[in-house]
């Protein structure tokens, strides 16, 4: 059972994320789909790859924010799932790398965040099966 | 050197000891398993088949990995593991939106660039992250 404090820091996290992505997507798309589009030479179109880096300043603030107020046990439970998740797409990504020598199809970083989020539901089953 | 910086020393160095053996151990048994299924695959039956079932094969070793850093971080006194939360958060919310970033760049002429290159952004991030997390909590 989730205590007020954290209900009230997932409240908050969630609308942060909300307001981030939404910040991300809109820049994002608005730069690359009509700047762009406009001007596929342009020497500046690499600067665009700066807007992820706006972005990441603001859900990482959230992130930290959110674990600072969840209490010990779902820090502990936390921990586990990041660290199964991190390693788990260290490998993964890198065995598919090494995949893409024999033949497999290339795909692109777009992915990647799809292998990350099915380690963190995997990582999250295992702490949350091993703290119960 | 004081009994409580004595005693801080312990808790953060075993850990890492502890660490660096199990790291050694999973890697070298990854590198034996990488290193046959390369030499099987290129040298002896390059159209076997089922290679990319045999490809796969050093992911087994490779997963000794998760779990000697899970055993890592539950070694570790309370604070060091706050931060190292903190920093594998920063971590994995920063690989997550560079490589979708860089994903979404590759859609407007940007290299595309093999799915092997993800772990260095990853310590990259996790790097920084730890700088961030140590600094909040000096």
């Amino acid at each position: 059972m989730d205590t007020t404090e954290t209900k009230k820091a997932k409240r908050r996290l969630w609308i942060e994320l909300a307001v981030a992505y939404f910040v991300f997507l809109g820049a994002l798309y608005g730069c690359t789909l009509w700047f762009l589009r406009a001007k596929p030479g342009a020497p500046w179109k690499y600067l665009i790859g700066a807007v992820p880096v706006v972005w990441l300043a603001c859900v990482s603030g959230s992130m930290t924010r959110f674990i600072r107020c969840l209490d010990e046990l779902k820090q502990k439970i936390a921990l586990d799932t990041l660290a199964f998740a991190f390693a788990g797409t260290l490998i993964l990504t890198f065995a598919y790398g090494f995949l893409e020598n024999f033949g497999v199809p290339r795909l692109s970083w777009i992915h990647v965040p799809l292998v990350m989020a099915a380690c963190v539901i995997a990582g999250s089953i295992i702490a949350k099966a091993r703290y119960r | 050197m004081t009994n409580e910086s004595c005693l801080a020393d312990k808790s953060t160095v075993q850990p890492l000891r502890r660490l660096a053996l199990d790291s050694c151990i999973a890697f070298g048994l990854y590198a034996v398993v990488l290193a046959a299924t390369i030499w099987y695959l290129k040298r002896v039956h390059p159209a076997a088949p089922g290679k990319y079932l045999i490809a796969a094969l050093p992911i087994l070793p490779a997963l000794l990995i998760p779990r000697a850093l899970i055993r890592y971080f539950r070694n570790l006194d309370e604070l060091q593991q706050k931060i190292r939360l903190e920093a594998l958060a920063f971590a994995f919310t920063g690989t997550a939106i560079l490589t979708f970033g860089y994903g979404f760049l590759e859609g407007v002429g940007l290299q595309h660039l093999s799915w092997i290159h993800v772990w260095p952004v990853m310590a990259a991030c996790w790097v920084i992250g730890e700088v961030k997390a140590t600094r909040h909590y000096r």
